[in-house]
């Protein structure tokens, strides 16, 4: 993984944007949609801290932007933010527990929330009110995204137990 | 001094590194409409869509056959004319009489599938695997063989941004094709919703909703979905009312684009009357 680090986390995000860009939509439920680019994203951080992190988040963020038709900066933003958030849960010596064990899950949980919240309050014109813009703009896909991350935890849970 | 600062900045280093980020990506949003930021993102979106349709061409080689597709435009066609006569049906005869004329007019369309969708509370987008080589513009609608699915919002050569219906930043100018009530579509997030209409006009669930005649950017009746609810405001004088698309934005994936460019014809009416003018 060391030498060829990068690279293979950025061929990473380029399926995650594929599958977000095809799959997942056949997957949504009024309108939430799990997000597979923060899972990468986060477990990309918990691999390489915040600095490096936040970095990436920034280069996702741009390149989904830019592959999606969105409007750019939302994603960029959004992402950037996640990446710095994520980097706060980066410990060099638990980099396996973190990325392989359920706290995985509830990290992918809370970034996806914060993220979501961030990047729906961008692209939208006027949302109703806050409590609709958390509840429905970030938790909801925020729980959705973390549901979508745990058959990942598990597949390299037992990997962390053997 | 010097070794103060440095000592500084990198202890701010990941602070400061998230702050100047943020500044791009603001910048970036601000200028998100400008024609160079367009420019750029119709190539980034162009390359991916292309190595996307790799992959779709791959996964569709057991899909439908070209009678299929040719069914399915015959399908939409036939759409965009009983939209046509439905509205002719609600006129007196001698409009109708006027109207034939209208009804005459054949639509151009460019068949094209979705290969790859955004979705999002706020922003809806679908990438088609048409773009300027199929001679598609910016400002098209695009249907499917249902109704209306949406604009042309970006243009690469053989790749185009459709932005949906279920995208908070289009408004459509629409009309109930039984009572000619006018009013604006918008997507609120949760439903696609004409807000304030007055309580008094007459507005009934499952009156049929298409284009209006007033659009600036959209040909006249085109299908959009029927009312499913008339929701009384607290104030008791306005009425929003919930619309339900004939498009399954879920499972939808042929479409066509319509090949024309309404907002461009207004404009050169416009033109011509102030040139009539001069």
């Amino acid at each position: 993984m060391t030498k060829y680090k990068y690279p293979k986390l950025f061929l990473f995000f380029l399926i995650a944007v594929m599958l977000q860009l095809r799959v997942v939509p056949l997957i949504e439920i009024e309108n939430v949609v799990p997000d597979l680019v923060i899972i990468v994203l986060v477990y990309s951080v918990l691999s390489v801290g915040q600095f490096y992190g936040t970095m990436l988040g920034f280069t996702y963020g741009l390149f989904f932007d830019l592959f999606s038709g969105g409007i750019l900066g939302t994603a960029m933003f959004s992402k950037t933010v996640a990446g710095f958030v994520t980097g706060y849960f980066f410990n060099e010596n638990k980099i396996d527990f973190n990325t392989r064990t359920y706290v995985f899950v509830l990290i992918v949980f809370i970034i996806a929330t914060i993220d979501s919240i961030l990047y729906t309050a961008l692209s939208s014109a006027a949302p109703k009110s806050f409590f609709v813009l958390v509840l429905f703009g970030g938790i909801f896909p925020g729980a959705f995204t973390a549901l979508i991350s745990f058959p990942m935890v598990m597949f390299n849970n037992k990997k962390y137990v053997e | 001094m010097l070794k103060t600062f440095k000592r500084i900045i990198l202890e701010l280093k990941e602070y400061l590194l998230l702050v100047g980020l943020l500044l791009i990506s603001l910048f970036c949003l601000s200028k998100s409409d400008k024609p160079q930021t367009l420019k750029l993102q119709s190539l980034a979106f162009g390359n991916y869509a292309y190595f996307n349709s790799l992959f779709s061409g791959i996964a569709n080689s057991f899909a439908s056959a070209s009678d299929l597709k040719e069914m399915k435009r015959q399908n939409a066609e036939l759409m965009l004319r009983l939209d046509q006569m439905r509205q002719f049906e609600t006129e007196n005869s001698e409009l109708r009489r006027m109207l034939q004329m209208r009804d005459s007019v054949k639509f151009s369309l460019q068949p094209a599938t979705i290969i790859s969708k955004l979705v999002a509370r706020y922003q809806g987008n679908f990438i088609i695997n048409a773009g300027k080589a199929e001679k598609v513009e910016i400002g098209m609608p695009v249907i499917t063989s249902y109704g209306l699915l949406g604009l042309i919002s970006d243009v690469d050569t053989n790749f185009a941004v459709v932005k949906t219906i279920k995208n908070s930043s289009l408004n459509i100018a629409v009309t109930d094709q039984r009572s000619k009530i006018n009013g604006i579509l918008s997507w609120d997030g949760k439903d696609l919703i004409i807000k304030n209409i007055p309580a008094t006009n007459d507005v009934k669930e499952g009156d049929l909703i298409s284009t209006s005649e007033f659009s600036s950017i959209l040909p006249p009746s085109i299908s959009i979905g029927k009312i499913v609810q008339v929701k009384h405001t607290l104030e008791g004088l306005m009425n929003e009312i919930i619309i339900e698309p004939f498009t399954d934005f879920h499972f939808v994936r042929n479409v066509f684009v319509v090949r024309i460019v309404f907002s461009r014809q207004v404009n050169n009416l416009e033109m011509n009357l102030f040139k009539n003018k001069e």
